[in-house]
């Protein structure tokens, strides 16, 4: 009793929450190029806003767009986000460098490909791109039991508007993924326009294939901001023991 | 006086020693060469007669060539040495009942007793008096057979290393023999594990000595005692890590005694308090108890452990019933606690630099989703655990070395209860870290709980959020004592540390707060505001509270300083890590961070030595401070919370920024010394603790016993004597070194007979030979 009643006081005395600035709140940062670097204009600020409801994270709504070249631009935003459906011009040298130390001093690259074709032009040139950028760590399938998959949702597969790719790939640079790649357009699945529908199908699995991409996002989001944290022994048993209960 | 009393042969010759082989071989050859020619002689007579003429030629040959004499003597015998050792250790000094006179006066009674049989010796020997313990020291005899001489305090018995000694000093000179007079408590190489025998190198050793040790025995059966006999424990521990110490109860005479069926209660202390104690139960016939204990040393320090059991009714010894020792708890990891009210980049880039630490054992907890968050699936289908607020703020509070408090607000997680909780472990010693945001300090309704008491900045009292928070960005000013500090120190150098400070990126917004608590340290403030005190606003803040420190950073963006800074060099980017790591450090008192630093010359001390204390001061930049006042408190551990202090000096650092202070011996016992300085313009304190031994090993085992003597006394041809046996007539090796007053050469070689023999034996061998056909 004598508790509830400190835990209410607590409660009141509590002021409520008026941010200190933006920067410390989570903005997903769209890298534009010269071509098609936006095909789905409202994913990544519904994905923002399925953040802010469903976890504590402070999100950024209004979506952010920066050009590699904008060096300060780059510096406010730890979280990229580069889409597309074609090949895009490679990047320059001096882009590229930027970029690079952006991922090594703690930046993270979300890749999403809107086309969904493996081998397809946007395919070849993020691909192109990676090398440039992580030479000697190459892009590699994400195993299906790593935190990505526990970071917030309890995940199986990697899906987004299609589930063409059964896994992501990422680059890994001190222990952490630094960048994520995914071709089943995310993106696609999270679009929703301004009267509230949906913008595209997503196949095959329908609302629960989309809710599983948007999941899947907010797992990026959360894999972002507190890396590894889900794999604190603390937290072992309890996933277990929830892994154990859906496998049955 | 006879004129001579002693004669023996002797050589004139001046050949040295290769003239005399020389001289044999060519004897030995003739007499080869007579063998040979006459080996095909048939008949026996001749060839022996013609090989006993060949070789009495030879032999007077030989006379010639050595000129032997005889050499008589006049001389006088020196005598010879007797060492008589006295066992002059602690454990001498106890009687096995009340009453009775200790081994050591008995010791001297012997000597009284003998003294006639003693005076007798001296016709021949020499008598040299020794006390032995840990070491041999001559002595004299009046001083080992006065009644109540000075009581013996030698820390061990070691006769075998006793023995060793009197070999050395003997060495080149005559030992008719040894006396040991002990109560047989060794416990040196020949006492260690000693069984029915003694082992084949003691043997040897003693064989080795070529002189007779006569023992006897001045103890007594039958004492009652109980003794903590051995402590096995080691010198360190890490901290939050188990220790097991093992303790050996002895318990001698407990029947006679009573004892049996009586349980003893064996009590392990830190620092004077209880901190486990186990029950012995005394059973017949047994006299060694192993007790065991296990616990977990929570905090960093040097603490003073002892094991000790009641004194009980006609015991024969009370200083053996406890036994201390120092352990030091140190650290293998920091043990950092990071609770975070949501995820953002400045919990993300602090949880980075924590989690790849390896001097590091982070434990983080997030809050992921809050109560007032969208709940569209099961739990099931989450990887959220429930917020363990009890076992992290009350039942594994005190296992963290510091808390980072980030952004977090206690309120709709249940944790109000437990603020006071991290208050008392801030005040018994822990760290504490809060970190701004729109979820902390005031804003996180901080205000007037236990916690804010210990924060060193005062929290505003306001309502309206927005006046809790300034969103706008500023670049973090360092102040004069910031400017040094070992928390902002990035660089050593004062300028460049300021200029590497300036480089940094601007911090995007502050809590605002009153001001700084008096005694708290302001290392950096915002550029342009000011606290309600008119100075500006406290940003980043140290203080003390209780034994702990707490530090207040009212900014959510210095993760800025690595991301930033890193992007655009990686040695900048390190800004932010060193930052954290220093914070760290001066957190957890990390000694190295110290302005103070005292030091013992050595944790342990013996009985009646000296105690060297060593202080060294240093300057905010970590050069050595001269001239500074030092105050040094010497208090004895474990009488209450505030011990009076034995001693109190206060001198002045040398140029080299140190100070050495002796301190006269003091009593057994644990001591804490203290030194206490104001460096760059704050009071501080730094502590060691030594201990100064007293029963030493010689209590732990003290009852006495013949066996040693015994096998001692039998190994080199000695006798034994027991109780009520005097020293009359043991026997010695007589002198053997003498001194030659006067001889005589009287010479053999010269006289005409020796002359006759060659010639004859030379002339029949040559006419023989001729006559029976011989070449």
């Amino acid at each position: 009793m004598m508790r509830a009643v400190l835990v209410l006081a607590s409660l009141l005395a509590a002021a409520p929450a008026f941010a200190l600035g933006e920067l410390d709140k989570l903005a997903i940062a769209q890298i534009s190029y010269p071509g098609n670097w936006n095909p789905r204009p409202s994913g990544p600020r519904r994905l923002a806003w399925e953040i802010e409801k469903r976890t504590s994270i402070e999100t950024v709504t209004e979506p952010v767009e920066v050009k590699l070249s904008d060096e300060p631009a780059l510096r406010r935003y730890p979280f990229l986000y580069l889409a597309g459906d074609a090949a895009f011009p490679a990047p320059d040298e001096n882009d590229v460098a930027r970029l690079r130390r952006h991922l090594q001093a703690g930046g993270f690259l979300l890749i999403d490909g809107a086309d969904a074709r493996p081998g397809g032009g946007f395919d070849q040139s993020v691909r192109a791109l990676v090398r440039r950028l992580f030479p000697k760590e190459p892009l590699e399938r994400v195993s299906s039991d790593h935190v990505i998959y526990k970071s917030f949702y309890l995940l199986r597969t990697p899906v987004g508007r299609v589930a063409q790719v059964p896994y992501l790939e990422g680059v890994t640079h001190d222990g952490r993924l630094a960048v994520v790649y995914s071709q089943n357009d995310l993106a696609g699945a999270w679009a929703r326009d301004n009267f509230g529908q949906w913008e595209h199908e997503v196949y095959p699995g329908g609302d629960g294939q989309r809710e599983m991409a948007f999941r899947l996002g907010i797992n990026l989001a959360m894999y972002a901001l507190c890396l590894d944290y889900k794999t604190d022994q603390v937290h072992v048993p309890f996933i277990l023991r929830r892994r154990v209960w859906q496998s049955r | 006086m006879k004129t001579f009393d002693e004669w023996h042969l002797v050589s004139l010759a001046p050949w040295g020693r290769l003239g005399v082989a020389l001289a044999i071989i060519a004897a030995v050859a003739v007499m080869a060469f007579a063998w040979r020619a006459l080996r095909r002689e048939e008949r026996w007579t001749r060839r022996w007669f013609l090989l006993a003429l060949r070789f009495g030629a030879v032999a007077a040959a030989l006379i010639l060539f050595f000129e032997p004499a005889v050499r008589m003597e006049n001389v006088t015998r020196v005598p010879n040495h007797v060492a008589v050792l006295l066992d002059a250790s602690e454990s001498m000094r106890l009687s096995e009942r009340p009453g009775e006179p200790a081994r050591a006066e008995r010791a001297a009674r012997l000597l009284r007793a003998s003294k006639s049989e003693l005076d007798k010796l001296r016709a021949e020997h020499r008598l040299d008096f020794f006390t032995f313990g840990d070491r041999l020291a001559p002595t004299t005899e009046e001083s080992l057979d006065a009644p109540g001489g000075a009581p013996p305090r030698a820390e061990a018995t070691r006769l075998r290393e006793a023995l060793g000694s009197l070999r050395a000093r003997y060495e080149g000179r005559d030992l008719a023999g040894v006396v040991v007079i002990s109560d047989g408590v060794d416990n040196g190489r020949l006492g260690q594990g000693l069984g029915a025998t003694l082992d084949a190198e003691s043997l040897d050793f003693l064989k080795a000595l070529d002189a007779p040790v006569h023992t006897a025995w001045v103890g007594q059966p039958g004492l009652h005692d109980v003794a903590i006999a051995r402590v096995l424990a080691d010198d360190f521990a890490f901290v939050r890590t188990a220790v097991q110490l093992e303790a050996v109860v002895r318990v001698v005479g407990g029947g006679p005694a009573g004892w049996e069926g009586k349980h003893l209660p064996v009590t392990l202390r830190r620092d004077g308090v209880a901190v486990r104690t186990a029950d012995v139960l005394v059973e017949p016939g047994r006299t060694d108890y192993r007790v065991i204990f296990n616990f977990t040393p929570e905090r960093v320090g040097k603490y003073l452990y002892e094991i000790s059991t009641p004194v009980l009714a006609g015991e024969a010894i009370a200083e053996n019933n406890a036994r201390a020792f120092l352990l030091k708890v140190i650290r293998d990891k920091i043990r950092v606690l990071q609770v975070s009210g949501r995820p953002s980049w400045d919990e993300r880039f602090l949880r980075g630099l924590l989690k790849h630490d390896p001097n590091v054992d982070l434990i983080s907890f997030f809050i992921l989703r809050t109560p007032t968050d969208l709940e569209t699936v099961s739990s099931d289908e989450l990887s959220l655990i429930p917020f363990p607020t009890e076992e992290l703020f009350q039942e594994q509070l005190r296992s963290f070395d510091v808390v980072f408090v980030q952004n977090f607000n206690y309120g709709p997680y249940g944790i109000g209860a437990y603020l006071g909780e991290i208050k008392r472990y801030v005040e018994e010693g822990g760290g504490l870290a809060m970190i701004g945001g729109d979820l902390a300090f005031s804003s996180g309704g901080y205000a007037h709980t236990p916690v804010a008491d210990v924060l060193p900045v005062e929290l505003l009292d306001e309502t309206l959020p927005e006046r809790l928070v300034d969103p706008q960005p500023f670049r973090l000013s360092l102040t004069p004592e910031g400017r040094a500090h070992p928390v902002t120190a990035l660089r050593v150098d004062v300028k460049q540390n300021q200029s590497r400070w300036a480089e940094l990126p601007e911090l995007e917004g502050t809590n605002l707060v009153a001001r700084a608590r008096p005694g708290a340290t302001v290392l950096g403030v915002h550029p342009t505001r000011k606290g309600a005190d008119g100075k500006p606003l406290p940003v980043l803040t140290v203080g003390e509270a209780g034994k702990g420190r707490v530090l207040a950073f009212t900014s959510d963006s210095s993760w800025r300083w690595g991301f930033v800074a890193g992007a655009e060099s990686a040695e900048r980017g390190r800004t932010y890590q060193r930052f954290w790591e220093s914070s760290i450090r001066w957190l957890i008192r990390d000694p190295s961070l110290s302005f103070l630093r005292i030091e013992t010359d050595q944790p342990e001390y013996q009985r009646g030595q000296k105690v060297g204390i060593d202080v060294r001061a240093l300057a905010p930049d970590y050069r050595p401070a001269p001239n500074v006042e030092v105050a040094v408190t010497v208090t004895r551990l474990g009488e209450g919370a505030r011990p009076e202090p034995i001693t109190s000096k206060s001198a002045r650092t040398d140029e080299d920024g140190e100070l050495h202070v002796d301190l006269e011996p003091p009593a057994p016992g644990g001591y804490r010394v203290t030194a206490r300085a104001t460096l760059a313009g704050r009071a501080t304190e730094e502590q060691d603790v030594f201990l100064v031994r007293g029963a030493g090993r010689e209590l732990e085992e003290p009852e006495a016993r013949d066996d040693l003597l015994k096998l001692v006394a039998q190994a080199t041809s000695g006798t034994f004597r027991g109780p009520g046996e005097t020293l009359a007539g043991l026997a010695f090796h007589p002198p053997r070194v003498v001194k030659v007053n006067k001889h005589r050469d009287v010479e053999l070689w010269s006289r005409w007979w020796v002359l006759a023999i060659a010639a004859v034996c030379l002339g029949a061998n040559w006419a023989l030979r001729r006559r029976w056909g011989y070449a």
